[in-house]
């Protein structure tokens, strides 16, 4: 074929290109880091709350009780609790096993084997609300109290969430951030080739075939920005994961961890091209509009 | 017709060409020749009045409707503005392209047109290792590639010599015999003596028509 279709604006022969597609890389690179970031956050929260909504722990006072035994009551508690169709395990806990999961915070010390402590009953029922029936056949016993895990794992969660929703406002900014570096590079390019552009009006160019031109040339640009941005940030979390803490939680090594990251990947791809092209598509097509 | 807030460049013109003419624009530098081609090839909008082209108010056209009838217009700009990027045979091809045409139905015409205008060795030359006389035949193979109906050139002839002018103007009046209606603006007065088609004359803006002899042979 004699004649190339070669592009009609030589776009990519502005430095701005190259920049463009750097910012581009660098604001889905962020957006991927805090997509995944969100998405293991959820995925955390989901374990905290199953793992932990259907357990409760029952504790005995010993200063509470004044005429039976810690182990009297504790044997009262484990029988009456296993009576209640909602209960599926009870598990007392020895002092030792208490003492043992105490030492990080007590030390080593005399006081930590000499401090009372209370005796505990771990509960494990079919449902979280469960928990309110549990509560009613212990009013039986004084000396026990039901911690359900609430106050402190609600704490947790809105920690959680918190992260969650400046992972949500990071991937928005970054977004804007993009935007705004696209309709600059764009204005620029109009600026640049306005000559050209008024030329292919005088030959019948149409509105939509100028901005196809940029449209096209900046969604290449974007994807290869995107395209980089999202495996550096893969690679990134894949470090991230293998040197850090979080390995323990596995976030992205496990099978769906993976799946999960690079479904992050691939959505962020998209959409950082797509949003790309189509903020090129209108800012062009709003400046030819002033155009005679 | 005015630039801006500028002093009007264009007044009380009044003036039809009809369909298949053949007409000379003229008039010293700054009378007002390269604005009357922009405003009959819509380049630019007139501040007041109103401009007819094939039958249609152009200021009563929608934006979506001015592409269409721009392709029925050829220009030949006096600084070429051909594409420096592009090869020749892609700026000439640039009009059908834009048209949805490509492969061989834009190749053959290109090809045969760049042949009759003598640039069938400089097909994949890029526009700026050419002479002036060059790109002008460049800049009007492309304008009328597409067969206009109206064909407008500002000084076509202004950067080829003699033998090549005689040789374009004889191209526009093929095709002006083909039904293309032919405006040239030029101050050429050896090509406008010697073709002596009508001319509209334009003093400070202001026109005056008026009819030269038909040439005799050519």
């Amino acid at each position: 074929m004699l004649i190339r279709p070669d592009p009609i604006l030589a776009l990519n022969r502005e430095g701005g290109s190259r920049l463009l597609a750097w910012i581009v890389g660098l604001t889905t690179m962020s957006a991927m880091l805090a997509l995944v970031g969100a998405l293991a956050l959820g995925g955390l929260t989901q374990r905290w709350t199953t793992g932990l909504t259907n357990t409760l722990t029952v504790e005995i006072d010993p200063a509470a009780g004044t005429i039976a035994s810690p182990a009297v009551t504790v044997a009262r508690v484990v029988a009456l609790l296993r009576a209640l169709p909602a209960v599926t395990a009870v598990t007392p806990i020895d002092e030792a096993t208490t003492r043992q999961l105490l030492r990080p915070w007590l030390g080593d010390g005399a006081m930590a084997d000499t401090l009372p402590l209370p005796a505990l009953v771990s509960v494990t029922v079919a449902r979280a609300s469960d928990s309110a029936a549990i509560a009613g056949a212990l009013a039986a016993v004084p000396e026990a109290q039901l911690d359900d895990h609430a106050a402190w794992l609600g704490d947790l969660l809105a920690l959680a969430q918190l992260a969650r929703i400046l992972a949500g406002a990071t991937i928005v900014i970054v977004g804007g951030i993009a935007i705004t570096a696209v309709v600059l590079t764009t204005r620029s390019g109009l600026a640049a080739h306005r000559l050209t552009i008024e030329l292919l009006h005088l030959i019948g160019a149409t509105d939509r075939q100028i901005a196809g031109q940029f449209q096209h040339h900046v969604a290449v640009l974007a994807l290869r920005g995107s395209l980089a941005g999202v495996i550096t940030g893969g690679l990134l979390i894949a470090g991230l994961t293998l040197l850090t803490p979080l390995h323990s939680l596995s976030i992205t090594l496990s099978p769906t961890g993976v799946i999960a990251t690079t479904l992050a990947g691939i959505v962020v791809l998209v959409l950082a091209t797509t949003l790309a092209a189509l903020t090129t598509r209108w800012t062009v097509l709003r400046a030819l509009r002033r155009l005679p | 017709m005015r630039y801006g807030n500028g002093p009007p460049i264009l007044s009380d013109l009044t003036f039809a060409l009809e369909a298949g003419s053949f007409h000379f624009i003229t008039g010293a530098s700054g009378a007002g020749k390269s604005s009357l081609v922009k405003l009959i090839t819509l380049a630019e909008r007139p501040a007041r009045g109103t401009v007819t082209l094939f039958g249609q108010d152009v200021a009563a056209l929608s934006r979506h409707a001015l592409p269409a009838l721009r392709r029925r217009i050829g220009v030949v700009f006096q600084d070429y503005r051909l594409l420096e990027h592009l090869t020749v045979i892609d700026n000439v091809a640039l009009p059908l392209r834009l048209t949805g045409q490509g492969g061989a139905a834009v190749e053959r015409p290109v090809i045969e047109l760049l042949q009759w205008v003598g640039l069938g060795d400089h097909l994949y030359a890029h526009p700026g290792t050419l002479s002036g006389g060059q790109q002008q035949r460049v800049a009007i193979a492309r304008a009328v590639i597409g067969r206009p109906s109206l064909l407008v050139a500002d000084e076509p002839t202004g950067n080829v010599d003699e033998r090549i002018a005689m040789r374009l103007m004889h191209l526009f009046e093929e095709l002006n015999r083909l039904g293309t209606t032919v405006v040239i603006a030029t101050h050429n007065m050896v090509l406008i003596d010697y073709f002596g088609y009508p001319r509209l004359h334009l003093d400070a803006g202001h026109l005056e028509r008026q009819s030269g002899p038909r040439h005799s042979e050519c």
